[in-house]
């Protein structure tokens, strides 16, 4: 494996030229002349990255590959950043310590005690060093003697605080006994630690460790996904860590839902990738407002987002993203000016107590994939479905083209469709019924042959097996007394002819949502 | 057990051949899918790792080329996919793959995996 992943350091060098082409194509030619080339590369990188053992490149290269044209020049500039590291150290890039000192005995010592595998330790013998080091070198911590050869540490750290790439690194300083008011004076400058010499050296190296890691932390990326606003996955880890515990200690329970909005590449295909991401930015904002303040919903990556359930079983987690679901079914979505529809899958699953993220994605990934194996536009969860038959609907419609063309797309609802032409068969199927509720909805025209969908409505109401069955009547344009009479006739809801299907299927599903 | 392994990207040849290779697996690498369709027909492989993304004609173009040469309808084909997602998956896994790889993967395992894909262990025949 490590002769792998030298060979694949060495073969980053090409891969680094190609991108440093593309990004000054980008800043010659524009976007569209380097969008292809750039998208891949990071492709490419997206593979093979981690495959070498060198996740931050896959990760990277993933940011990069599905970055929007704002953000294409910046994330494209943070994977050559990674990649002339890895190319460079290996994958982790080391922390940077400066240590500022003329004494070269201390030198010695401080730079044997901090050493470790992951810093990188400069000295500098002046003022002047360390400015060229700071300029050139990625550092993470200053350790500053405060009498310099060429200067006063003071007038350095002065220097430091006073410009905004270094207004916040750690600084430590170093000074020897009995200068009390240089110690008061340094902290006013804003040094962050002050070691007398001589001094512990084991405090120091703990000081420097602490400091280290903070400086690390600040400096990471923001928490937000700068397209949805939402957390994004690192954000996302910290809280299930929190939540987990959490739970685990007032033994509440917690689910995990993992989404994927279905067919989504076609909506790039078809309106490009700005319309892509502005339908990200709905599909965010519409599932964050179907679910309660305390659910945390975060953007995983692509067109996936996450959620977390505190103090909710799978059952209710499963509740609540079928609600959005539906929310998010009925939102009409415009590009170019043309409508559209979109539909998402949903896996829902339990935290265990000693689960990792990724455990906990995995299981809910997997219950993902069942969903859109079955069809997609769904959620499912580990909590065995009530057994639900598969629920009938009745058409009476004797336009024969609507009848098949509504059949049709209830039927890939999963649904199962009875359809009668005429009333007489209509009213007879709804006789033969008797007392097994089998029906659970109706979708009846009001113009039937035979006997009327009135007529037809009003056996219905009057049955004992079906009265209180939901019941849609369908009515053409410039019938508004139709209407009327259809609903005091017990009607639940009405469709103007000619109607989307998918109009009259949101009102299916929210009549039997209500019945349930 | 002979592997015909297709992809255009040289980083992913090489780790692929490596980790095929030491667990006792034939190689033979194509860079697209004009060229896996001559290897093909010149000597059938027993099975393929397919890239999905292919600069001539795509992985699923390829696949479904492949899959039309005589003796090859029913050759085990893993693909490897960049970002296939369960959509794509789904869709490779009804038109006769034998199983999808994602990329990134784990190369200490790759061999094993597509031996259990393919259902031919390196060294059977």
């Amino acid at each position: 494996m490590d002769e792998l992943k030298s060979w694949y350091r060495e073969q980053l060098a090409a891969r680094i030229d190609a991108l440093e082409a593309a990004e000054e194509a980008l800043r010659a030619n524009g976007i569209a002349e380097a969008r292809g080339t750039i998208q891949r590369i990071a492709h490419s990188l997206r593979g093979s990255g981690a495959t070498y053992g060198f996740p931050r490149i896959t990760e990277s290269a993933a940011e990069l590959e599905d970055a929007s044209d704002p953000d294409l020049s910046a994330r494209l500039s943070d994977l050559l950043q990674v990649l002339r590291d890895v190319h460079r150290h290996g994958e982790t890039t080391p922390l940077g310590v400066l240590l500022i000192d003329d004494d070269p005995e201390v030198d010695r010592i401080l730079s044997h005690h901090l050493a470790s595998e992951s810093r990188e330790i400069h000295v500098a013998r002046t003022a002047k060093e360390a400015e060229q080091i700071l300029a050139n070198e990625e550092i993470d911590l200053v350790v500053l003697d405060l009498v310099l050869p060429d200067t006063d540490g003071r007038n350095l750290l002065m220097r430091l605080r006073e410009r905004p790439s270094t207004a916040s690194l750690p600084v430590i300083v170093l000074s020897v006994k009995g200068t009390a008011l240089a110690k008061s004076e340094c902290f006013a400058l804003g040094a962050d630690e002050f070691f007398e010499k001589p001094f512990d050296a084991d405090t120091f190296a703990t000081a420097v460790a602490a400091k280290l890691q903070r400086s690390r932390e600040t400096t990471r990326e923001s928490r937000r996904d700068p397209l949805t606003g939402l957390p994004n996955r690192a954000a996302f880890h910290e809280a299930f860590e929190r939540w987990r515990a959490l739970a685990r200690r007032r033994n509440e329970p917690l689910s995990i839902g993992f989404i994927d909005l279905d067919r989504f590449k076609g909506v790039n295909d078809a309106y490009g990738h700005t319309a892509g991401d502005e339908v990200l930015r709905q599909a965010a904002r519409i599932v964050s407002a179907s679910l309660r303040q305390s659910d945390l919903v975060a953007r995983w990556g692509g067109e996936e987002f996450v959620v977390l359930f505190p103090n909710t079983g799978s059952e209710g987690a499963l509740r609540a993203l079928e609600k959005a679901r539906h929310r998010f079914r009925e939102h009409g979505f415009v590009a170019a000016r043309s409508p559209f529809q979109l539909t998402f899958s949903a896996g829902v699953a339990p935290v265990l107590p000693d689960d990792e993220v990724d455990a906990a994605v995995a299981r809910a990934d997997y219950y993902l994939y069942l969903a859109k194996s079955a069809g997609r536009d769904r959620v499912v969860s580990d909590h065995a479905d009530p057994p639900r038959p598969r629920r009938r609907i009745l058409i009476a419609e004797d336009d024969e083209l609507v009848a098949r063309f509504v059949g049709h797309r209830l039927s890939e609802e999963g649904f199962e469709i009875v359809h009668c032409a005429d009333g007489g068969s209509a009213a007879r199927t709804i006789a033969a019924n008797g007392s097994d509720p089998g029906i659970s909805l109706v979708i009846l025209d009001v113009l039937l042959p035979e006997i009327d969908g009135f007529e037809l409505l009003r056996r219905i109401r009057g049955s004992s097996a079906m009265g209180s069955v939901p019941v849609i009547v369908l009515t053409v344009m410039g019938s508004e007394e139709d209407i009327v009479r259809g609903l005091s006739l017990g009607a639940d809801d009405y469709v103007v002819k000619p109607f989307s299907p998918t109009e009259l299927l949101a009102r299916v599903h929210r009549l039997l949502e209500k019945r349930r | 057990m002979r592997l015909l392994v297709v992809d255009d990207d040289p980083e992913i040849r090489h780790v692929v051949r490596v980790a095929l290779e030491a667990a006792g697996f034939e190689v033979e690498l194509a860079t697209d899918g004009a060229a896996a369709i001559d290897r093909a027909r010149a000597r059938p492989p027993d099975g393929i790792v397919l890239d999905l993304l292919l600069p001539d004609v795509g992985g699923e173009a390829a696949y479904d080329r492949l899959r039309s040469l005589p003796g090859m309808a029913d050759v085990p084909v893993v693909f490897l996919t960049g970002k296939a997602g369960r959509e794509r998956r789904a869709t490779l896994l009804e038109k006769g793959a034998a199983g999808v790889i994602d990329k990134p993967f784990d190369p200490l395992t790759l061999a094993e995996e597509i031996g259990r894909l393919t259902g031919r262990p390196a060294g059977g025949s």
